[in-house]
Order: C-alpha cells, then sequence, then structure tokens
C-alpha cells in the first residue's frame, strides 16, 4: 500500500498511506432517515478534523423502493459475484471491485440523484462498501442535495490545489456507504476532467472499496470521456418523456455501447386517473 | 426484459396526457364549425310545383312524337335548365330576375361578376317530383328576395313554354309587319304625288275623268266577252246545220217488207238507231254514224229494196224540227251579239275619244291613283292576314300555356329546422372530437421521447435496468402502496 498516489482515498481505519484520511460519525441528522452523517474536511494533517465537525443537515428525500429493482437489475448485468460482499477484514473479493459510472446524454436528467440513492440502497441493503464520488464537474448538484454550503471544500478543490487530501462524508448509520463531493464548481471542467490524478483518484478507492459510483457529466458537455474510461459499466440515465431518443442514442454511441450496462428511464410518470389505472391493472 | 405496455395502458396515457390539447381542439374545432354551419345556415329555401298536362306536354314543348322514354316533368327539367343558360341580358333569366323586382338587382352580364348571380346559379335546381310535377327550388339568404325568384322564375318559364309554342306565329307576324310596313310607306308615297297633283291642277276634275278611263276599260273588257259570245253561238249553229243535214226532215212510222233480206237487214239498222236515240242526244256520234249508215244503206240499195213490195208508213222527224229551232235560235243569238258589239264599239269609240283627249298629266294622275288603290287593297290584305296570324300566335301561346299549373304558393321557408341543428351541432361534436384524436395521434407519433421500456430497448438496441419514478410522487406513491396489500414496505 506504500505506492499509493497522491489524493488516494482511504477506508475510515485504513492501514498505511501517506495521505491523511479518516471519517467518523458526528451529530448531523439525515432529515428522512433520522441518521447522522460525518464531515471529514480535508486537511493536510488529521489534527483539523476535529474543527471542522459542524453538523449538516442532509437533504435527501427518501430512497425509492425502484432503486431495489436497479440493484436487481445490475447484479443481472454484472454478476452476483461482482457486487458481494468482501470477505471481513478488508480482503478482497473474489472478482474485485467494480467502477460503476452514472451519466446521461444531457445535463438534468437525473443522474446525480440516480447515482446517489443507488449508492444508498447498495450500501444498506448489501454488505459492500461503496465510494460515491461527484465528478459532474459543476454540472451536478450533489452538495447542494447533501445540504452542503457552496464552495465548502471537495474533490475539485483537492485536485486544483493538488492536495493529496480528499474529503469525505458517510452516513452515521449506513457506515459501507461514503461520498465524496465535488465541493464546488472547477475553474476549468475540462482541464479538470482531463487530469491525470483523476485516474489515479479512481484506483485509489478501487482498491478501498468494494464499488466506486461515480458520478460522472453527461455526454453533451464532451468531459465524460477522460472519466469514463476509468468505469467498467456505464448507466445512461434518460429523462421519461423528455430526451428524445436519438439524442440518447447518440450519446450510447459517442461514449461506447460495449461499456453501457443498460438504460435507466427517470422520472417516469402517468397522467391516468387512479381509478383507471385501477381498472387497466384488472383488464 | 423489460415489460411490455398494453396499447389499452398507452391509448390512456397519451389521452390523459395530451387531455388538454384534446379537449381544446375539440372546443374550437366543435365550436367554430358550429358558429359557421350556423352563420351560413342562416338561409331559406322555396319551392315553386308545376302540374304538366300530360297530353299537352309534347306539343308544348314543340316536339310532335308522342313516344317518349323520358317523362313530361323531366322534358320540362331539361327545358327549365337549357332556358337558365340563357344568361344574356334580356334572356330567360335576366327577364325573369326582372320581372322578380329585387330590391337589389341580379346582374346577369358576365363582366359584371356578380357574386349573387354565382350564387343563384349554384343554388337554383329544378328535378322531377313525380312524371306530371316538377319543383323550382332556390336556396338563398334573403327571406323575400328567394320567395320572389322562385315565383318569377315560375311564371316566366311558363310563359316562355308558350312563347315557344308560337313562335312560328311570332315570325310570321314580324314579317307580315315588315311588308305592311313597306306597303304603307309605297301608300304614303303614292298618296303623296296624288294630293300634290290635286293640289297643283285644281281645274280639271280628276275623279271624273279617271271615271271615263274605267268605264272604258269596262267596256272593252265587255266587248272581250261579247265578242266570245259571239263567237260561240256562230260555232253553235254550224255545228247545228251540219247534224241537221245528216237528219231526214221525216221518220218511217211503219214499213211491212215480204221475204226481202235486205229490208230486213234495214229494219235491223233502224232498230239500233232507235235504241242509240234512247240512250244518247241526236246530236251525238254514234246517232249521227247510224243515221248515216242507214241512210247510205237506203241509197245503194234502193233498187233491191224497191224490188220488193213495200208499203212504208212515215210521219215528220221531231229531232229535224228541234235542231232547225236550236238553229234557228243561235242564229238569233248571233245576230243579238253582233247588234251588242256594234252598240259596244260605239261607246269604246266615244270613250277612247274622249281619253284620247285627256292630257298627259291626267293619264299619270289615273296611273298614279290606279298604283294608290292597288297598294291600299294589298295593304288592307296583309293587315287582315296579320290579325289572323297574331290572334292564333295568341291562340297558341295560351293553349302552350295551360299545359302548366302552378300548384302551390310559393313560400320560403329556414333551411334550418330543430333537428337540423342538432344534427350539426352532434356533428361539429362528432368534427371536433375526430380533430382532437387526430391531433393526439399526431403528438404522440411525432413525440420521440422514451416513454415506454419496450420501446426504449427497441430504439436504442441496450437493456432498460429499471424505471424511476418521479420523486415529487413518491409520497403519493407511498400512500398509495399503503392502501394497497401489494406495497412493498420501504426500505
Amino acid at each position: 500500500m506504500n505506492d499509493i498516489p497522491e489524493g488516494r482515498i482511504l477506508p475510515a481505519n485504513g492501514e498505511g498511506g501517506s495521505a491523511n484520511f479518516t471519517n467518523g460519525n458526528s451529530g448531523i441528522g439525515n432529515r428522512n432517515t433520522g441518521s447522522d452523517l460525518s464531515q471529514y474536511n480535508s486537511e493536510s494533517d488529521a489534527t483539523s478534523l476535529a474543527a471542522s465537525r459542524a453538523p449538516v443537515e442532509l437533504k435527501l428525500e427518501k430512497t425509492p423502493v425502484e432503486f431495489g429493482h436497479l440493484l436487481a437489475a445490475l447484479e443481472r448485468q454484472i454478476g452476483p459475484m461482482s457486487l458481494q460482499a468482501s470477505p471481513a477484514g478488508g480482503a478482497v473479493n473474489a472478482t474485485g471491485p467494480y467502477v460503476l459510472g452514472i451519466t446521461s446524454a444531457v445535463a438534468g436528467e437525473g443522474k446525480t440523484s440516480t447515482a446517489l440513492h443507488l449508492a444508498l440502497t447498495i450500501a444498506r441493503d448489501t454488505f459492500k462498501r461503496v465510494c460515491l464520488i461527484d465528478f459532474s464537474l459543476g454540472a451536478g448538484d450533489m452538495s447542494t442535495r447533501l445540504g452542503l454550503p457552496t464552495g465548502s471544500a471537495g474533490m475539485v478543490q483537492a485536485l486544483e490545489a493538488d492536495d493529496s487530501v480528499v474529503p469525505t462524508l458517510q452516513l452515521a448509520e449506513c457506515d459501507n456507504l461514503v461520498v465524496i463531493p465535488a465541493g464546488k464548481s472547477p475553474a476549468n471542467a475540462a482541464r479538470l476532467a482531463r487530469s491525470p490524478r483523476i485516474g489515479q483518484m479512481i484506483l485509489s478507492a478501487r482498491d478501498a472499496f468494494d464499488l466506486v459510483i461515480l458520478d460522472l457529466p453527461d455526454v453533451a458537455s464532451d468531459n465524460v470521456l477522460p472519466i469514463s474510461q476509468f468505469a467498467d459499466g456505464i448507466i445512461m440515465v434518460a429523462r421519461s418523456g423528455a430526451t428524445p431518443s436519438h439524442v440518447v442514442a447518440r450519446a450510447l454511441d459517442n461514449i461506447g455501447r460495449d461499456k453501457v450496462l443498460g438504460v435507466t428511464l427517470n422520472r417516469v410518470t402517468t397522467a391516468i386517473p387512479v381509478w383507471m389505472q385501477r381498472w387497466l391493472a384488472r383488464a | 426484459m423489460s415489460r411490455r405496455t398494453p396499447i389499452l395502458y398507452r391509448f390512456a396515457e397519451s389521452f390523459f396526457r395530451h387531455r388538454w390539447i384534446f379537449l381544446f381542439a375539440v372546443l374550437i374545432v366543435s365550436g367554430i364549425t358550429t358558429a359557421a354551419l350556423l352563420i351560413r345556415g342562416q338561409t331559406y329555401t322555396a319551392s315553386a310545383l308545376t302540374q304538366v298536362v300530360t297530353q299537352d306536354v309534347a306539343q308544348a314543348l314543340g316536339d310532335q312524337s308522342n313516344n317518349s322514354w323520358v317523362t313530361p316533368a323531366q322534358q320540362q327539367v331539361n327545358h327549365f335548365g337549357d332556358l337558365v343558360n340563357d344568361n344574356k341580358p334580356g334572356g330567360f333569366l335576366d327577364t325573369a330576375l326582372t320581372r322578380a323586382n329585387l330590391a337589389h338587382p341580379i346582374s346577369v352580364n358576365p363582366e359584371d361578376a356578380d357574386p349573387r348571380y354565382d350564387a343563384l346559379r349554384k343554388h337554383l335546381t329544378a328535378a322531377p317530383m313525380s312524371d306530371s310535377l316538377f319543383a323550382i327550388s332556390l336556396v338563398w339568404n334573403d327571406r323575400d328576395e328567394c320567395g320572389k325568384i322562385v315565383s318569377a322564375l315560375q311564371q316566366q318559364y311558363i310563359e316562355e313554354v308558350g312563347l315557344d309554342r308560337s313562335a312560328q306565329s311570332t315570325a310570321t307576324g314580324r314579317f307580315l309587319d315588315s311588308q305592311i310596313q313597306d306597303y304603307a310607306n309605297r301608300m304614303r308615297a303614292a298618296e303623296s304625288v296624288l294630293i300634290k297633283y290635286r293640289q297643283s291642277n285644281t281645274g280639271g276634275d280628276p275623279e271624273i275623268e279617271s271615271a271615263g278611263v274605267s268605264q272604258l276599260a269596262s267596256l272593252i273588257a265587255q266587248r272581250d266577252q261579247a265578242k266570245i259570245t259571239a263567237q260561240d253561238a256562230s260555232s253553235k249553229k254550224v255545228m247545228l246545220q251540219q247534224e241537221l243535214n245528216t237528219m231526214s226532215p221525216t221518220s218511217l212510222l211503219e214499213s211491212t217488207i215480204g221475204g226481202n233480206p235486205y229490208r230486213a237487214h234495214l229494219e235491223q239498222l233502224q232498230a239500233e238507231l232507235a235504241a242509240l236515240q234512247l240512250r244518247h242526244t241526236n246530236l251525238a256520234p254514234d246517232v249521227i254514224a247510224k243515221r248515216q249508215e242507214i241512210a247510205d244503206y237506203v241509197r245503194n240499195l234502193s233498187t233491191k229494196l224497191s224490188a220488193t213490195n213495200v208499203l212504208n208508213k212515215v210521219t215528220e222527224n221531231p229531232e229535224y224540227r228541234s235542231v232547225q229551232q236550236e238553229i234557228a235560235e243561235a242564229g238569233i243569238a248571233a245576230e243579238e251579239q253582233a247588234q251588242q258589239l256594234k252598240n259596244l264599239d260605239a261607246q269604246i269609240a266615244v270613250y277612247q275619244q274622249q281619253v284620247r283627249q285627256m292630257p298627259a298629266a291626267q293619264k299619270e294622275l289615273t296611273d298614279r291613283t290606279r298604283n294608290y288603290a292597288v297598294l291600299s287593297t294589298e295593304y288592307n290584305k296583309l293587315v287582315s292576314k296579320r290579325e289572323d296570324i297574331r290572334l292564333q300566335g295568341n291562340l297558341d301561346k295560351v293553349s302552350a300555356s295551360s299545359t302548366l299549373r302552378p300548384i302551390n304558393d310559393v313560400a320560403s321557408d329556414p333551411t334550418l329546422t330543430r333537428t337540423k341543428k342538432i344534427i350539426l351541432i352532434a356533428g361539429s361534436l362528432l368534427l371536433g372530437i375526430a380533430v382532437g384524436l387526430v391531433i393526439l395521434i399526431l403528438s404522440e407519433w411525432l413525440n420521440t421521447s422514451l416513454r415506454y421500456e419496450a420501446d426504449t430497448e427497441f430504439l436504442l438496441g441496450v437493456p432498460v435496468l429499471t424505471s424511476l419514478p418521479e420523486v415529487s410522487e413518491l409520497k403519493r406513491l407511498e400512500d398509495e402502496r399503503r392502501r394497497n396489500t401489494r406495497l412493498l414496505p420501504s426500505p
């Protein structure tokens, strides 16, 4: 573990490493789950962690039950071994960690929400250690979703400052999930997307977690390819009833269909009244 | 494998998603259609029913053959259609519209391009109602004008049929009118010349002079007639004289001839003569020939006849005496005619002397007077003939017009009844629904967004992992799930 590159992320009780990394529990309340979330500011040394433990309310809606279906579909696509829990003691599982990218054809499709809820579902419903990294590069709103103040420390700041320590967030009652927020919008998103340190960061996360979920920018921003190359599989999120099919198809071609696990139709709604839905269900 | 969405669900989904567009389309289309039809439908219709007297229909139309497969009503309809096409000024349609006396006259002149004329041609119809009944109908936007136009067309058509029948009489009358006018002009000219002459020759008495000339002509004609009569009398006298020469002054009353065959033959000839005289007159050629034969026979065989003892008993021949009397009468008549001729010649000589004593101007006056008289006679004849023709034309016209009889009072009624309005509104509503459905289908067809899992897999070629519901509906979905036993527990 001595050859861990800078910016490497370590689990809470990780052993060794040149960069300081820690996580813990604090009294930040989750509105929906009622669990606590701890914030770990990235500092060059561990002594600064205590000072930064201010309570932050996580504005996160309840995870829909359909994400359980998504988890099941992923297990069918990736294979059950890939998402199995690693043995106790942090030994590497049989199939190795998996890096899952979540993107969309255009912005506003709901990829950040999908990534967040999928990570929560996997972390709660399985025994895998999950790391969610916000690579939206300004297009996403992970920090806002988590209730973090704008401009707070995060992945972007660490990469731009060549900081070796990356701040992480962890749910108090969901120890298996670690969230690395973007923190702020990058000054140059294209340059940051092509930073070699991103690859180093993803490799470090891959080594430290069983599943790494990347909240990627949308394909239309042209910044997804440099990052998606580090993903083992990609989920394309499409907003139901909004995004034209040919736009999604072109996005699939751009990103490479061989790497796409499937499409998730998001924000599916129906205009049929409830009484007619029942009637149609009986019919 | 993604679930397939039933078509019924898709239709319901599409309908409720576009329900406002659908309702808007239905309201707009139905409203506009209903309003347009109701506004345009504020029209009135009038029909004029005309009955055709079947026996005279062919003659009324100038057709001499009664054998036709077309019904009388259909013939009238066809004829009416032909007349309506007569849109020249003064033609059938123009005359009928003038007769209608509209507040806003309709111009039939194509150069005026009157839209009301186009509307009239478009909405004017004629159709047979039965074999002997046809109707002239019009749909018009003015109630008063509608009835007026239809009534005028009906009356004009009836008159036109009569005019067609009396067309020959009319043409003859026009020709006679022209001739009468010509003779009138010539007569006025002759009269003018005569008046001028009389005014310029006040000393003479043209009337008397003219009478003398006329008397001379009459005497000459009488003399010619007398000559012919005298010639006939002379000819008759000559013929009677010839007949008399062939006749015997006496006739044989009884004759006894013993054993003489020649006498027997003579008796036979005399019997034949008697038979002929019973059938013919004495001047008949057969009788004369028979008498000649008997005379020759007696003259040639007188010796042989005398050879026998013949006892003849004779009497006076009445025919001979009658011919002699006729000859005498013919002679007397010839002498009378000759005497009359002499008298006439004397009178003619007197009048010729008088005429020769007339001046040349008087002769001219006489000629002009004669010309005026001739022209006046011809003029009166033409006038009389024209009156006859006019009477005949009017008779034909009345006869033909009487074959068509209007059988109803022309009245305008609104075309839209309550039932029609209901049907119209219902139709507009159906049209609106149809348009709404078309818009709905088009909206769905033009919408290329991803909505159903099966469609997404088909279009993109990648599997659909799951469908995530709208986050804002999470609570409602959770409540719904709680109400149903199928609900899954919240994570």
